[in-house]
Formats: structure tokens, C-alpha cells, sequence
């Protein structure tokens, strides 16, 4: 007699279970955070943390909307202010502004092949440059040097599809949890 | 927990962006009222997430040596033949060297001369560019019973680094000399005329207000000067090196880029400190 295949084990109930979500669901943002101390670390020159979490809130606000709520994006902006921007509340303006913009697009993003997520990742990105050049070109009352908005998008998208496949798999794992 | 009705849900829901990018602005515009506030969270925040830069400060040192080694094999021969000519050179220096220290000691013995006490000072690791308010600054692990000071100088293996602006319970911040804020009273130790070194955010520090007929020369080394009871004499900067454009320029002895031990000279000077709105106020003597 062919023995039946083993089903899934039953989750936990209860508080349990609301807490394993809520554990799943804020990984994502542990991680971002995570990454953004760990740039800020004996980083000289321009800043990477900016570059670096940008890919993270483009990619979880397009397939997991739930684990990067707008609350922890604003969050994560206020952190980043914190660490590195000597312009208060810049990174955070445009982290939440960019974050709007993609939230609306998400439903487009999430038809599209990687190549074309990557490239409409990179026009968001020089949005998001640029907003950020010019919120500290308010914060300073002065027109400040727009090279390295070029800079930050080139870095930022480079490394898009080596973090996007990180993130990829961290969903597909837990996808396979739920 | 409240259960809120799906149509409320809805509406906070849509509510939320507008609010959120409104408390962003919020948040710019606090920036610019109160310095002091943000720069008392800031220390909070480097407080708490200084250990944790330590702990990946050591993989992310280790990749960057890894780096620094390959690219130092790579161009090893030239290296060889530089550090060879470099050596030969040296050793020219070094018997001079011994020769004016042999003669130094005749004359102070001469002279009885009382030599200078040796400053004391605490070795402190860099853990991060922290940022904050200056672009070019360095955050230090400084533990929570080190004898940090406002004002203590910092300097690396070779030379000038910054000076201690603001120390935290585990943390303390170091305003390197490149930063636009720095400014820092200099000696040309060839002419000993005087001037200041003001950073520019980039590699190399500009110098001003020389005195009128004493150009500074390319070449000359540059040390730091009492003025102001801010830094002590003799401290080495650096060396003068004129732009193609001709502006004089220091190319510092200290490789800011790459620190990763400074140590904190304790002098005891009171001079010009940085202003309160960006730093935490010194305890009053007797309410400690």
C-alpha cells in the first residue's frame, strides 16, 4: 500500500501564530535597517546608505507591500537621517515621496519581467537623487553640486540586481513558511 | 486590540502617505530649529548602534585589507624600487638626524633645560564615519569609563587627524581637519610664519591669512601652532603642496581615508571649543 504524502504541519494558533507573522513580516525590515548600519561602517566620501536601502523599499513596497508598511519606511528614512545625513530630514522626504510613487506603480511593477524592473528602478532612483539633491540644496539655502545624483544612481543601480536576487530569495523562503 | 471597521481601515490607510510625507517636512523643518535636540538624538542613536558597528566593522576591515593587499602585490616592484631610493635617502637624513640629536643634548645640558611632561592619551578604534552635522567627521568606540574630553586632539600613526567635538556615554565624535568647518592655527616650520588651514570637505585643506611677504613655499612642512590655547605647538599637519589654479593646499601626513586607530591627546587646553548648538554642554564643576 503507497503511504500518503506528509502535509504541511500545522501552524501555530493563536498569539503564536500573530507573532510568527509579525516576526516574518518584519524581517525585511530588519534586514534593510541591518544593511544601512553596516554601509555607514568606515564608509568614506559620499554616503552608500541612501544607494544601498533604496533598492530594499523598491523591491519589498512591489512584492511584499505588508512588510514595508509607509510607517517603517519613514522609519528607516528617520535612521539614516540620523546616522549619516547632515541634513535632517532629507533622507527621510525622499524616502517616503519615493516610496509613494512606487506604492501607486506597484501593480504595473509587478507584471514585469527583472530587466525591466531594474531599468524603471534605476529612473526611480534618479527621481530620488535628484529629490534628495534638492531637499539638501533647500536645507543648505544654496544651489548645491548635482554630480553626485549621477553617482548615487549608477551605484544604487548596480547594485539593484545583486540585492534583488538576495531579497528574492528571502521571499520565496518566506513564502514558503506562510 | 481595537477592531476597526474595513471602510475606517480603508480611509486610515489612504490617510497615512499624506500624513507621513507631512511629518517628513515636520521633520526637516525641526532639523533646522533645533540643532541641539537633533544632535542629542544623533548621539543616542550612534550610542546604540556603536557596538554593533564594531562587531561589522571587522569583516568589512577585513574585505578592504584583503583589497589593499592584492592591489599592494600588484604593484610590489615599483614599490620596491621606490621604497629603495626612498631608503637611501632616509638614511642620509637619519645621520644627520643622529648628529643634530647629539648635539641637542650637549646644548640643553648646557642649558639646563626642563623638558616638557608627556601628554597623556587613549587609543580609541574608528567605528564609522558618523556624520551628524559635519560631512567629514569619524566616530570612536570609546567604552563607557574613557577619559574622553571635549577638545582632546586626535592624531593617527603620522600625524594631525581632528579634535574630539562631541563624546557620548560609548561614543565620541572626532571633526577631522578636512571638514569646511576646520579651522586650524598652523606654523611653517621653515619660515615659522603663521596661518590657518581650512578645510574644504575635499582631501587637502586650503591655508589663509599668512603673513603679507611670507608666501607659504611648496615643500614646506606644517605644523600646528599654539594660537588660541586651541591645539598645541609642533603637532605635524602636513606639507605645502600649490594648486595648478595657485592656491596653497596640505597634503596631511594622517591618511584620513583609511583610519582605523587614532589616538586621543589629552593637553589640557581650554581654547576655542565648538558652539554649544552642536554639541552637548560641559558639566558644570561641582554638579557632576
Amino acid at each position: 500500500m503507497k503511504r500518503p504524502k506528509p502535509g504541511k504541519v500545522e501552524p501555530p494558533s493563536g498569539f503564536l501564530r500573530s507573532l510568527d507573522n509579525v516576526m516574518r513580516n518584519s524581517l525585511p525590515l530588519f534586514v534593510t535597517a541591518l544593511l544601512a548600519i553596516a554601509v555607514t561602517t568606515q564608509d568614506q566620501g559620499p554616503s552608500l546608505a541612501l544607494p544601498v536601502v533604496l533598492p530594499a523599499v523598491f523591491f519589498w513596497t512591489i512584492f511584499r507591500p505588508t512588510a514595508m508598511p509607509p510607517l517603517a519606511v519613514f522609519l528607516l528614512g528617520l535612521l539614516l537621517d540620523l546616522l549619516v545625513s547632515p541634513n535632517f530630514g532629507a533622507i527621510t522626504l525622499c524616502l517616503i515621496i519615493t516610496y509613494a510613487v512606487v506604492f501607486r506603480m506597484r501593480s504595473a511593477l509587478q507584471k514585469q519581467n527583472f530587466y525591466i524592473i531594474a531599468v524603471l528602478y534605476s529612473l526611480v532612483a534618479l527621481g530620488c537623487f535628484a529629490l534628495s539633491w534638492l531637499a539638501n540644496s533647500i536645507g543648505y539655502f544654496r544651489l548645491l553640486t548635482p554630480r553626485f545624483i549621477m553617482y548615487e544612481t549608477l551605484v544604487s543601480t548596480g547594485l539593484y540586481p545583486i540585492l534583488a536576487l538576495g531579497f528574492t530569495a528571502m521571499h520565496k523562503a518566506m513564502e514558503r513558511f506562510e | 486590540m481595537i477592531r476597526l471597521s474595513i471602510p475606517l481601515r480603508q480611509a486610515l490607510g489612504r490617510l497615512s502617505l499624506p500624513v507621513l510625507i507631512a511629518m517628513a517636512f515636520g521633520v526637516m523643518l525641526l532639523g533646522k530649529a533645533d540643532a541641539l535636540l537633533v544632535e542629542r538624538m544623533r548621539t543616542m542613536v550612534t550610542d546604540v548602534v556603536t557596538p554593533i558597528w564594531s562587531v561589522l566593522q571587522r569583516p568589512v576591515s577585513a574585505a578592504s585589507d584583503a583589497v589593499t593587499e592584492v592591489r599592494t602585490l600588484w604593484n610590489m616592484r615599483a614599490e620596491n624600487e621606490r621604497l629603495r631610493t626612498e631608503n637611501d635617502h632616509l638614511r642620509r637624513w637619519q645621520d644627520t638626524a643622529l648628529a643634530l640629536e647629539a648635539e641637542n643634548s650637549l646644548l640643553r645640558r648646557q642649558l639646563a633645560w626642563v623638558p616638557e611632561p608627556a601628554p597623556s592619551f587613549f587609543t580609541a578604534r574608528v567605528v564609522a564615519d558618523g556624520g551628524g552635522t559635519y560631512a567629514r567627521a569619524v566616530l570612536l568606540a570609546t567604552g563607557p569609563r574613557a577619559p574622553v574630553r571635549k577638545g582632546q586632539i586626535a592624531l593617527d600613526e603620522r600625524g594631525f587627524v581632528g579634535r574630539v567635538t562631541e563624546v557620548g556615554s560609548r561614543s565620541a565624535r572626532v571633526l577631522l581637519a578636512t571638514d569646511i568647518n576646520s579651522r586650524i592655527p598652523v606654523t611653517f616650520e621653515g619660515t615659522r610664519a603663521r596661518a590657518i588651514m581650512v578645510g574644504n570637505n575635499s582631501a587637502r585643506p586650503r591655508l589663509q591669512h599668512w603673513p603679507e611677504g611670507q608666501v607659504p613655499r611648496d615643500g614646506d612642512r606644517v605644523v600646528t601652532s599654539s594660537e588660541a590655547s586651541a591645539y598645541p605647538a609642533g603637532l605635524p599637519v602636513g606639507i605645502v603642496r600649490w594648486t595648478e589654479g595657485g592656491v596653497p593646499e596640505v597634503e596631511l601626513f594622517a591618511r584620513l581615508d583609511r583610519l582605523d586607530v587614532v589616538r586621543l591627546f589629552d593637553f589640557g587646553l581650554q581654547g576655542i571649543l565648538p558652539p554649544e548648538a552642536v554639541a552637548r554642554p560641559e558639566p558644570r564643576p561641582g554638579r557632576r
